[in-house]
């Protein structure tokens, strides 16, 4: 070890053949970060910065692949000493950790992919199948011996430490909460940007007839749930002035038949010139009026969404293709990639 | 010298811990003693001389051996992260220490205690292992499962507030440890030593630790101020009528629940149905409502205290399987 001789005799003795373990830093990209449960990854706020909400390592119970990519996790406590009932101390050697964790299995809240940073450990199937069963309110054999003693008055400091526990997932899981309570709070539905790239072949024809039988059929080939919900992305002035073009060069009965589709598309909101960072990145073409798109509808609330791109655009790192765009002065926003085939742009 | 988050991931890729990550721990530990009487803290009459020695041992019992500086960088997204987790393993390191001392002291009170009745030597060891006059067949160590049972018990036994600038403080009357004793004894018929008193005691004292790192109230403070006559009475009437009007059947039970055992482990302990013990714990809980319902808070939390005591001292042979 190169210049221990800067260190305290006790302190070089300690690290004699007791190596860090060098596990990924939280904002590290080692994506993919395809979730599966069992695993153990640090989860980061959806808002930025948060000065008050420090990232958490949580456990993911459950996995949700739908429009917006979800998790189940449990938090998991900032020290080693199970607390409460509800706290199960896992060791070092069940998890793959170099220290010991205490899940909190009484803390659990929805988190959006997006949030999740690097896998830094992760349990084994039984060991998961158990601590569900704690979840549950079961007490499983495994973990006797492994947990706190039971919190049975008010004035016991442990029952402030678990409100502010449970505080703390709550403001971690709210964006990703408030989404899926979707029918409930009336957030739209899954927000659905086609880029550029995947309207190319669009533009490639200077035929308006055949130029809007293109246009639909990248639409219906992007799924969205409704019409309304999608909105293509031009790269620049002169492709969305043309895509203006096209529509309005349709006859009425063209127009009218085609509005339903176009309910959205032509939408050209546009935000801020933002400082983003991807997690991972994002190819540069086309990136800024993607990004500037984005901003637009995250100040509006949206905090995830599926951008469409053309097949073979982007590395595949993983199913679900999920991104996080960290937009400064604002957070970040779930992105699921979806490519498509030429052929239906 | 001013770290940044690169600086400390570079030396923490390069070697683990060097001089800037020192320079942080040692700025964290600063942060933190000077609220804390370094007599009670680190043995110390100064912060200046336990200074060194708190750096070393935060350094090499929490950072290195619990592996929590793996811990503060795989979590930390920025500087002002790592510092206030710094600080957060600091004062784990001092509550630690603290909670060995008050126990280290609990142990020493035991120690005599343990050999006159009811509670006698039943193995000469080494280690000494100690039980009720009346038990101590087959001694042998206690499981972590049953440590944890017993410390279920022994958590139901009331303690003093400890104040904040108290080296020793009692932590328990005598008539508590007694109790408590009792209450650990006949969780464990198979006898205990004074370790494995310590682990359960340390245990017990967990809420104190969560206290004293978050800062609640709880911990450590002014004295709490006795009752007067008239709330003496109403606390003793109070606990009278809840005695008089559960069965000891239903206590148990409510000892047990406060114990956090499941329904159905004491219906099979009981011998009774799973519905059978619902049904008796809404009696006894019941009876405690209507009870206490017009008795001030803080009689209230002395009339749990004293009924606390009369549960552990149930005659039992110990909680359920569950914790």
């Amino acid at each position: 070890m190169a210049n221990a001789a800067d260190l305290p005799d006790r302190v070089r003795e300690a690290l004699r053949g007791r190596g860090f373990r060098r596990l990924p830093f939280p904002d590290e990209e080692t994506w993919p970060a395809a979730p599966e449960p069992g695993q153990l990854r640090v989860a980061l706020p959806m808002d930025l910065p948060s000065p008050d909400l420090p990232p958490r390592l949580v456990l993911v119970f459950e996995v949700e692949l739908g429009e917006d990519p979800w998790v189940n996790a449990s938090l998991v406590a900032e020290g080693p000493e199970p607390f409460t009932a509800s706290d199960v101390r896992l060791e070092a050697s069940e998890t793959g950790l170099p220290f010991a964790v205490v899940i909190e299995t009484d803390v659990v809240g929805p988190l959006f992919v997006a949030q999740l940073g690097p896998v830094l450990g992760s349990v084994e199937p039984d060991v998961l199948a158990d601590l569900r069963r704690e979840l549950a309110g079961d007490r499983s054999p495994r973990f006797a011996g492994r947990r706190g003693l039971p919190v049975f008055a008010h004035e016991d400091s442990r029952w402030a430490w678990k409100d502010r526990e449970l505080a703390t997932m709550h403001m971690l899981s709210f964006p990703c909460m408030r989404r899926e309570l979707q029918p409930v709070t009336r957030v739209p539905e899954t927000l659905v940007l086609v880029e550029a790239a995947a309207t190319a072949a669009v533009m490639e024809t200077d035929e308006p007839a055949e130029r809007l039988h293109r246009l639909l059929r990248l639409l219906s080939a992007v799924g969205a749930p409704s019409p309304a919900a999608v909105e293509l992305v031009p790269a620049d002035v002169s492709q969305a002035r043309s895509l203006v073009e096209t529509v309005a060069e349709l006859g009425s009965d063209a127009l009218r038949a085609a509005e339903p589709a176009l309910a959205g598309a032509l939408r050209g909101r546009t935000g801020p010139a933002p400082r983003a960072r991807w997690r991972p990145g994002w190819p540069s073409t086309g990136r800024e009026a993607l990004e500037r798109r984005i901003v637009a509808r995250a100040l509006e609330g949206v905090r995830s969404c599926r951008v469409v791109t053309r097949r073979g655009r982007l590395a595949r790192r993983g199913s679900p293709d999920v991104h996080a765009l960290e937009i400064e002065g604002i957070g970040i926003v779930q992105v699921k990639a979806e490519e498509i085939e030429e052929e239906a742009a | 010298m001013a770290n940044d988050l690169d600086e400390l991931r570079r030396e923490y890729d390069e070697r683990g811990i060097g001089p800037a990550i020192f320079d942080e721990v040692r700025r964290a530990v600063g942060a933190v003693v000077h609220r804390y009487d370094p007599m009670v803290y680190a043995g110390a009459s100064t912060w200046e001389d336990a200074m060194e020695d708190v750096v070393q041992g935060v350094i090499v019992d929490v950072l290195i051996q619990e592996g929590q500086l793996d811990y503060i960088m795989a979590t930390a997204g920025t500087i002002e992260d790592v510092r206030n987790l710094l600080r957060f393993q600091v004062k784990r390191y001092l509550a630690k220490g603290r909670r060995r001392t008050v126990v280290d002291n609990l142990l020493d009170r035991c120690k005599e205690r343990l050999r006159a009745s009811p509670f006698r030597v039943i193995d000469g060891g080494p280690p000494e292992r100690y039980g009720l006059e009346d038990g101590g067949v087959d001694p042998r160590a206690p499981t972590d499962e049953e440590l944890h049972a017993a410390a279920r018990a022994a958590a139901l036994v009331p303690r003093t507030r400890p104040s904040a600038g108290d080296r020793a403080p009692a932590v328990y009357t005598r008539e508590a440890l007694d109790a408590l004793l009792e209450a650990v004894a006949r969780s464990l018929p198979s006898g205990f030593s004074l370790s494995e008193l310590g682990t359960i005691l340390e245990m017990v004292l967990t809420d104190w630790v969560a206290g004293f790192l978050y800062d609640f109230e709880g911990g450590e403070g002014p004295e709490e101020v006795a009752l007067g006559p008239e709330e003496e009475a109403m606390s003793a009437a109070a606990i009278e009528q809840i005695l008089e009007q559960c069965s000891e059947e239903q206590l148990l039970i409510l000892r047990r629940k406060l114990e956090d055992v499941a329904d159905e482990a004491i219906a099979r302990e009981l011998g009774v149905s799973r519905p059978t013990v619902h049904a008796r714990k809404q009696e006894v809980l019941g009876t405690m409502r209507d009870v206490l319902r017009d008795v001030p808070e803080r009689v209230q939390k002395e009339v749990m205290d004293r009924l606390s005591m009369h549960l552990v001292r149930l005659g039992t042979t110990g909680g359920g399987a569950d914790g």
